[in-house]
């Protein structure tokens, strides 16, 4: 037990390492690509919430960043220099919104539970783009106001949100871990193998799984607010269900219920997949064939474990279900 | 395992320091080309980066610019905002250019713009949306400039026109996208100052297949005719909805958009008497001689023929607004003298007259665009092609 979780840790610490230090050294314009990444590897975090510990298939992550990101734009342009409320409160109403989504979703049965996601990304895009007034609709929004800290002052720059992003990610990364270790998390994992078993035992599945989608939300809704205030300009299609796919996609690739292991695959192959621009139009066929690859490489390890490949993180309890 | 960590570190340490050092400004003037060659803008981003080389190349035969060649550093956006900003920054950060032409949808140039204000680089856009120089909450534009005509101009065309005929009530029929709602708005708002009343008004998601529905509600408020304001298949797909329906059919009207071959292709036999704004390279043997964009568009056609163009990707209303912004950069490098982004830029907000292939460009620093709808004509389908409406 106690290895494990030092292996687990031990394989966190590395990637945040690389990636710190990559962030040091890369110019600046190069770093916009990674931070770009981190945006949508944020996304895959908030996503394993859902879907690793509860077991929950969410399509709504493009919904809640978008949320994160137009209710912080829209409070910052009447509040400019209020950050320190408005981000939390942001974070906190959109934990609280998702949280009570989930509740009477969970009544519903799996297949419609993703449907009812895609819901909510879905009625996210048209909100936005019926209430042109406020939102500025399908033409999107400029993004003026700059996040704002006593004693730092405006945050600004693509290493300063290098690090908000990594520092996000680090924070949602230790209550992941933390999570999935406690009384709760144990549950989750339960509620996940077994749903009618765990209800059984006692299990409050509703309220659990109200809290793991909340911190999926909130989470979401971070990197929302972020990627808002750094890009300076926003639109729908930013928060599209095709991020939600994306963050889907990735986290397969990587492991359902896995830490690390979704977020390194989001930075390399998102990072190999833009560097493939000399393809031209037959990029579309080499993102699709490497796609295939890692989610193949996934499935084949999780058969025939190599121990070369399983360096890479490990779980507690892997609690891994077929897909 | 620890040491595994510090090698990693170490490995990083040598192999990780960009390598891209500064290049030495030579002699040629450097200018990034953002062009989207793929995605869903690549059926007008393609073709304007091929006119844009072709540009480039006729320009540096006569001479040059300032007696210098100038270079065209070309990227493909991929018709994604996040990609055309990373490439922008490229451009200026990595790159020195000293401007930038493109990029092609309006997505790509809203993206852009922030960074290039922020940064005073001038920037002449090919993309088709008015938001990029509209001011108001999309920022600034002091450095930004776009060659395509702005929406405002091609609705007001419209209007002219409907009005000469006598047809004054209106139903609207309008994309999702940001392109369409930039219309809707100028529908909308330039309705009351020509007389036309908007009856019905629909949205249509321009990666739809069938409209019939819009197309019923539409013509059961009567309206005379009938504007669709999309880019791309969904124009044809509409234009057949409501060739299909039963009973009067109001006058169709496209929009600035659509002029091009595909539309006929796609549209077929219901393309048929539509009518829409187009800009004079869909009608360059209308022209009267005593147009002064007459021999610029004609010899653009014969150079778009010769360099093989024209054989991959067959005229269309947009094939322009590359040239277009190479010309507007030229004319401002030799009026400022010098290749400086800032003398560059005052010396384009205050060209008069330059004739390029979408009009006679006369910029002030309140119209970063500078054309009127002089520079438009209103084409009818008739056989199986175009020709001017009368």
């Amino acid at each position: 037990m106690t290895l494990a979780i030092t292996k687990g840790a031990r394989n966190a610490l590395v990637f945040f390492a690389i990636l710190a230090t990559v962030g040091f050294f890369l110019p600046d314009y190069r770093l916009l690509v990674v931070n770009q990444h981190l945006f949508l590897a944020l996304n895959v975090l908030a996503l394993n919430f859902c879907l690793g510990l509860g077991g929950q298939i969410s399509l709504a992550q493009g919904g809640m960043a978008g949320i994160g990101a137009y209710a912080s734009v829209i409070a910052h342009s009447h509040f400019p220099q209020a950050s320190v409320i408005v981000v939390p409160v942001v974070v906190l109403a959109a934990f609280g919104f998702a949280a009570a989504v989930s509740r009477p979703m969970e009544r519903l049965g799996e297949g419609f539970l993703a449907m009812a996601t895609l819901g909510v990304s879905l009625i996210f895009t048209n909100v936005v783009l019926t209430m042109g007034e406020v939102t500025g609709g399908s033409a999107g929004l400029m993004v003026d106001s700059r996040l704002y800290v006593p004693g730092l002052g405006e945050l600004s720059g693509d290493r300063t949100f290098f690090f908000l992003f990594l520092s996000v990610m680090a924070c949602g990364c230790w209550m992941f871990a933390a999570l999935k270790d406690s009384r709760p998390g144990r549950a989750l994992l339960a509620c996940k193998d077994d749903p009618l078993a765990a209800s059984s035992c006692g299990i409050d599945r509703a309220a659990l799984r109200s809290l793991s989608f909340g911190l999926g939300g909130a989470v979401s809704a971070m990197a929302g607010v972020l990627h808002a205030h750094y890009g300076g300009f926003i639109n729908p299609e930013q928060f599209s269900l095709e991020l939600s796919l994306k963050a889907l996609l990735f986290l397969v690739i990587g492991g359902p219920g896995n830490l690390v292991r979704p977020l390194a695959a989001v930075m390399i192959l998102e990072t190999v997949m833009s560097g493939m621009q000399f393809l031209g139009e037959a990029r579309t066929l080499a993102h699709g064939l490497l796609l295939t690859a890692a989610l193949l490489a996934g499935y084949w390890r999780s058969i025939r474990p190599i121990p070369m490949l399983t360096i890479a993180a490990r779980s507690v309890a892997p609690g891994r279900k077929p897909m | 395992m620890f040491p595994r960590i510090l090698i990693v570190l170490a490995v990083l340490f040598l192999c990780g320091t960009p390598a891209l050092a500064a290049e030495a400004t030579g002699d040629p003037i450097l200018v990034g080309g953002l062009f989207a060659q793929s995605g869903p803008a690549a059926f007008v981003g393609t073709p304007s980066r091929l006119v844009a080389e072709m540009t480039v190349n006729k320009i540096n035969a006569a001479g040059g610019i300032l007696g210098r060649p100038l270079k065209l550093i070309i990227h493909d956006t991929e018709s994604n905002p996040d990609v055309a900003l990373r490439l922008a920054r490229q451009l200026v950060e990595a790159e020195n250019v000293l401007a930038i032409i493109g990029p092609t949808s309006t997505g790509e140039g809203l993206a852009v713009k922030k960074y290039t204000e922020e940064k005073k680089v001038p920037t002449i856009m090919t993309v088709g949306g008015d938001p990029v120089i509209a001011g108001g909450n999309f920022g600034p534009f002091t450095w930004t400039f776009k060659t395509p005509q702005r929406t405002s101009t091609a609705v007001e065309k419209i209007y002219d026109h409907l009005k000469a005929k006598g047809v004054t009530s209106l139903a609207v029929m309008t994309a999702k996208d940001a392109f369409g709602q930039d219309g809707l708005n100028h529908l909308k708002n330039l309705a009351g100052k020509y007389g036309m009343e908007i009856m019905a008004e629909e949205t249509f998601d321009p990666k739809g297949t069938d409209f019939s529905a819009q197309a019923f509600k539409l013509a059961t408020a009567s309206p005379k005719a009938v504007i669709i304001w999309t880019i791309g298949p969904a124009g044809a797909i509409a234009a057949k909805n409501f060739a299909a329906l039963p009973g009067n059919k109001p006058l169709v009207v496209e929009c600035h958009g659509q002029p091009g071959p595909e539309f006929l292709q796609l549209a077929g036999p219901a393309a048929e008497g539509v009518i829409m704004p187009a800009t004079k390279l869909m009608a360059p043997d209308s022209l009267p001689a005593a147009d002064p964009q007459a021999a610029v568009v004609k010899a653009f056609i014969a150079d778009y023929d010769k360099e093989g163009i024209q054989a991959k990707f067959p005229l269309n209303t947009h094939s322009g607004y590359a040239y277009d912004a190479l010309i507007l950069l030229q004319a401002g490098l030799q009026k400022a003298g010098k290749a400086d982004p800032a003398a560059l830029r005052d010396a384009l907000e205050s060209l008069t007259g330059v004739v390029g292939v979408s009009g006679v460009f006369t910029i002030t620093p309140e119209d970063h665009n500078g054309l009127t709808t002089d520079s438009m004509v209103m084409l009818e389908v008739k056989d199986g092609a175009y020709a001017v409406a009368k």
